[in-house]
């Protein structure tokens, strides 16, 4: 990557993971997240993007048969070091999955469902919570009349973006964002990415996505993973123009689809 | 030949379906037709007498609901923390598969070695000799198993993402059980007790020696020494008695009602059951 990131908020070095028989996902992934700015992750399927968000903020401990190794440093801190409340880390980095995850209850149950359970939200700024989570997601003025419907009433693009709000209330510093409008029509996907734009200003997002034309309107940087050697391997990571225009590496060109 | 072939296996079917109708009907007849002259509103409420040949089955019938319900208020916790460990604690699949392995051979453990467990643990080395508690604690492990393993089919058919997705909200275990496992998995918790305690209902061998005797208890009074009375138990005696006819109604009648008791809590199970396989089903 460029050497003029400062100070990014999220970086890996040397990371790994492995299976418990030694085959290996991701190898040696040096990555640098800058702030406030929206870092797209592509690649061809199997190249391990979805395996590297979830070492971000350490979901893949869930996993059980995964060996990680190497580092991942939020604002300079190991997250793998014992002092880390992961917990505490999944709050501050949150995630928004492929498919909508809408738990049972209500559109404004859903939205607050992390953060009354967390202390985020009591019953002073509760409403302020709700409204200004469901603004940021973009989905204030169609829901504003249906907070006490069954949130699973919403159509699938509503449902991800209330799974964005839901994390919003969290107070995160950061999202990851894993492909988060591959099930989503194109009118669904238009509106989560105004709602990416609009997030940047104040969130640094990491995106996972497999859509190209999605990561040149969005990302401000990217990182190109690839499979060598049956592991997930960082190829090139750098300003979206410079990775999409003129790319160092042959495995990027191809998987890009410009002639070497 | 392959629609001969389709016709043999429909006839098979058929008859296997048939079989086994009839020999529950059978056996439900049996016991309703031999026992029904039995019952009577004071069969339910008098006292035992001239050694089962006359009253009823009062407190065989309080004895086995203490037995069942202390069963219940020991297993359910004890079964919702295992489940909720298995889900949430427990993350490499071998070690699933191993407290999946445990499970299982518990279940699989006769209920007279329960009884022979009981009687060598709390009769003979805490000295409780009979008592209502012994038979409790020792019915509730004998149905831990069937308790828990429906919790935790109910917690699987939890989508893996949903879980996932409370976890990326910086969720705490006891948060993500109390706020997703235990709201949507109770039925199966509900549904695994009513099973284990129709179960539990019917067994004779592991309050034998530990919890009942055949007549001269009432309510229990205190803990240790406290013997109660109970269904399977009484019926067991009568039928290793029972020369005198007035003594096999009484036996029969005491079967009717605990085959009442034991499918009536398989029948509240069952639309529980069935609601679980809904969801199941549409997740």
């Amino acid at each position: 990557m460029s050497d003029d990131i400062l100070e990014p908020i999220l970086s890996t070095h040397q990371l790994s993971v492995r299976t418990r028989e030694g085959r290996f996902l991701l190898r040696d992934v040096g990555l640098e997240i800058p702030r406030r700015m929206v870092t797209g992750i592509i690649g061809p399927s199997g190249a391990g993007k979805s395996t590297l968000l979830k070492c971000l903020n350490r979901l893949i401990d869930l996993s059980g048969t995964l060996e990680v190794s190497g580092k991942v440093l939020f604002e300079g801190e190991d997250t793998r070091a014992k002092s880390v409340d992961p917990d505490e880390l999944r709050r501050r980095i949150g995630i928004v999955f492929q498919q909508p995850v809408v738990f049972p209850g209500s559109v404004a149950q859903n939205v607050l469902f992390a953060a009354t359970r967390l202390g985020t939200a009591n019953r002073r700024n509760r409403d302020e919570l709700l409204e200004e989570s469901l603004r940021q997601a973009g989905l204030w003025n169609e829901v504003k009349d249906r907070l006490k419907e069954m949130a699973s009433t919403l159509s699938v693009g509503q449902q991800q973006r209330l799974a964005i709000a839901r994390t919003l209330a969290g107070k995160p510093d950061i999202i990851l964002m894993d492909e988060p409008t591959s099930s989503l029509d194109p009118r669904s996907t238009e509106s989560i990415e105004q709602t990416i734009v609009e997030l940047k200003k104040t969130r640094t997002i990491v995106l996972v996505t497999h859509h190209l034309e999605q990561a040149r309107r969005l990302c401000d940087w990217v990182a190109c993973l690839c499979q060598k050697e049956g592991a997930g391997e960082l190829m090139e990571a750098d300003r979206c123009n410079v990775v999409f225009c003129s790319p160092v590496r042959e495995e990027t060109m191809e998987y890009l689809g410009m002639k070497c | 030949m392959r629609r001969l072939t389709d016709r043999i296996f429909t006839l098979l079917c058929g008859l296997g379906a048939f079989i086994a109708l009839g020999i529950i009907l059978t056996v439900l007849g049996l016991v309703v037709f031999r026992g029904a002259p039995a019952i009577s509103l004071r069969f339910f409420t008098e006292q035992v007498r001239s050694v089962g040949a006359e009253g009823g089955i009062f407190y065989q019938l309080v004895g086995t609901l203490i037995l069942i319900a202390t069963a219940a208020v020991i297993a359910v916790p004890l079964a919702a923390g295992v489940g909720i460990y298995h889900q949430l604690y427990v993350h490499t699949p071998r070690s699933r598969r191993a407290m999946d392995a445990v499970l299982h051979a518990l279940n699989g453990i006769p209920s007279i070695v329960f009884g022979l467990v009981g009687l060598a643990f709390f009769v003979q080395m805490l000295g409780m000799k009979k008592s209502w508690l012994a038979g409790g604690i020792l019915l509730a492990v004998m149905i831990l198993p069937t308790v828990t393993v429906a919790f935790i089919e109910r917690m699987r058919a939890i989508p893996k993402v949903t879980i996932e997705a409370a976890y990326g909200l910086g969720l705490r275990r006891p948060q993500i059980a109390l706020s997703i496992l235990f709201p949507q998995a109770v039925s199966g918790l509900v549904t695994g007790t009513l099973l284990g305690l129709a179960r539990a209902a019917g067994e004779t061998a592991p309050i034998m020696f530990t919890a009942v005797i055949f007549a001269g208890a009432t309510m229990p009074k205190g803990v240790v020494d406290s013997p109660v009375l109970a269904l399977p138990y009484h019926i067991f005696v009568l039928a290793q008695d029972s020369f005198d006819p007035s003594m096999t109604q009484k036996m029969w009648g005491s079967a009717v009602v605990l085959l009442m008791l034991v499918m009536g809590l398989s029948l509240i199970a069952l639309p529980l059951r069935l609601k679980i396989h809904e969801e199941a089903r549409r997740v």
